[in-house]
């Protein structure tokens, strides 16, 4: 499910900035992408959707430890993978 | 003390009257009825009618990212913003942001939000509400929204006094101005009523009418709600001539009262002491005034109570001022009734006419003054009071006359 979910964040996380999802990668800031933490909010609560489950995330305590695209990433999947 | 005089150098609006501050009183002037059947899922409501707005722009000009954190309160108010803003010929980064502000009054909150959030719940079983539930909701978000979009970074915050909202927007606008904490205030009133909770809402009241609003008339059986908003820009007299602007009315006096009685039924004391003590700030006598944009609710109890109330003040002069009620056309859009009743004051003042009262068939003996029925009149006036008499007993009358 792990790559799946990476690409499933990275077409999520294009939408929402209106950009293609090619040219996001693990090393992308999400500063220069104009991604904040809504974003990562928004991508939680989709994710929550898609997989049907919940994740207990406080949105601003998150964002602090966040650089890039592929902390993001590693955020959401190990969220997913301690309530699966 | 010598007081700061405030200008109105830029008025914007929608509501069931148009899309812009003037197709809103090009409407007035002919005395348009802007009620019409509701055009969404009314459920199990009775009521079917309502002043929807009309010509919301194709391209509303709003950020999309920032367009979902908004209800449409918000977003009437930033459109309205931003023609007032057009008018006044403000455009950023010409003007200090740093004394420039915003006050928009709102009645209720974001209901098109709060309603979306149950529907998604209770209805919907969905496990959370929009993540933009909280801004969208909250009855700031207006002022916040106009702020951003217009990047104001004085004094700005929401007000709230039911059917007053207005009313108390730009008297605490004016504040700002006259305190010398800002040069440059957008403010206004803005409603979204006609969205399934509030209408449930005021069926409970029994105050609405059945099918048309007619305010004054012995025939009336209530209101008609509205949404709407209009959004004007406030400039201190100094700032506006500086920089040669084109003022379109002064502001020169504000009347402030509560009834401290009933929640719902007024009193004719607390409406009289708002009037009187607008005058007095105005430093004008009762026949000095031209023309009253009523509140003229069409309930039974406030236009006969406003009547009386008027009479109080006015003594003698009642027999010769023109009155109406605009929301006889728009409608009561709650918060932003008065926001979009200063549009007919301020015109009045500056084309010499006085908008109508429709839908007028039979004399009250209560209501007995001038109501200007259906249609609109020629008069050439210096200076029109807009009242406002809400829920909560909260009066706020605002004089504009001519620079």
């Amino acid at each position: 499910m792990s790559n799946d979910i990476e690409t499933s964040i990275i077409a999520m996380i294009a939408t929402a900035v209106e950009t293609d999802a090619d040219k996001i990668t693990r090393d992308s800031e999400l500063a220069e992408l104009d991604i904040d933490s809504l974003v990562l909010t928004e991508i939680v609560m989709e994710i929550e959707d898609k997989y049907d489950i919940e994740i207990d995330l406080n949105t601003a305590e998150a964002w602090e430890s966040l650089k890039t695209v592929g902390d993001m990433l590693d955020m959401v999947k190990s969220l997913v993978a301690a309530n699966t | 003390m010598n007081q700061r005089r405030v200008v109105i150098t830029g008025m914007g609006g929608i509501c069931a009257l148009g899309g812009t501050a003037d197709a809103i009183w090009a409407s007035m002037k002919e005395g348009r009825d802007g009620c019409r059947p509701l055009e969404f899922d009314t459920r199990d409501l009775k009521i079917g009618v309502g002043c929807g707005i009309i010509d919301y722009p194709e391209h509303d000009g709003i950020d999309k990212r920032q367009g979902l954190t908004m209800s449409g309160i918000s977003r009437m108010s930033v459109i309205a913003a931003r023609e007032a803003m057009d008018q006044a010929g403000l455009t950023p980064g010409e003007f200090d942001p740093h004394r420039s502000g915003a006050v928009v009054g709102v009645g209720i909150f974001g209901t098109d939000a709060i309603d979306q959030s149950y529907v998604d719940v209770f209805l919907e079983k969905k496990k959370r509400t929009n993540i933009f539930t909280v801004p969208r909701v909250m009855p700031s978000g207006p002022s916040g929204h106009v702020s951003i979009a217009l990047g104001l970074q004085g004094p700005v915050f929401g007000v709230t006094s039911a059917c007053a909202s207005g009313n108390h927007a730009f008297i605490s606008a004016v504040d700002q101005i006259r305190l010398g904490r800002a040069d440059v205030m957008l403010a206004g009133g803005a409603e979204l009523s006609l969205v399934y909770g509030p209408l449930k809402a005021w069926e409970s009241l029994r105050v609405l009418a059945r099918a048309v609003c007619r305010p004054f008339s012995a025939d009336r059986d209530g209101l008609v709600l509205g949404d709407g908003a209009t959004v004007m820009v406030l400039e201190s007299y100094e700032h506006a001539r500086a920089r040669g602007a084109n003022m379109l009315a002064e502001i020169i006096g504000l009347g402030l009262s509560a009834d401290a009685s009933d929640i719902v039924n007024p009193t004719v004391e607390g409406p009289a002491a708002a009037m009187r003590n607008c005058l007095a700030d105005a430093k004008i006598s009762a026949d000095q005034v031209g023309y009253i944009n009523a509140h003229g609710t069409a309930t039974q109890a406030n236009d006969q109570n406003e009547t009386a109330a008027i009479r109080q003040v006015f003594g003698s002069a009642a027999d010769k001022v023109s009155v109406s009620s605009t929301k006889s056309m728009h409608g009561h859009c709650l918060g932003a009734s008065s926001a979009i009743e200063l549009i007919a004051c301020i015109n009045a003042v500056r084309e010499g006419v006085i908008p109508p009262t429709i839908n007028y068939t039979t004399p009250d003996p209560q209501c007995d003054l001038d109501v200007t029925p259906n249609v609109a009149r020629d008069r050439k006036i210096d200076i029109a009071i807009s009242n406002a008499f809400a829920f909560g007993g909260t009066n706020a009358v605002i004089a504009v006359g001519r620079v």
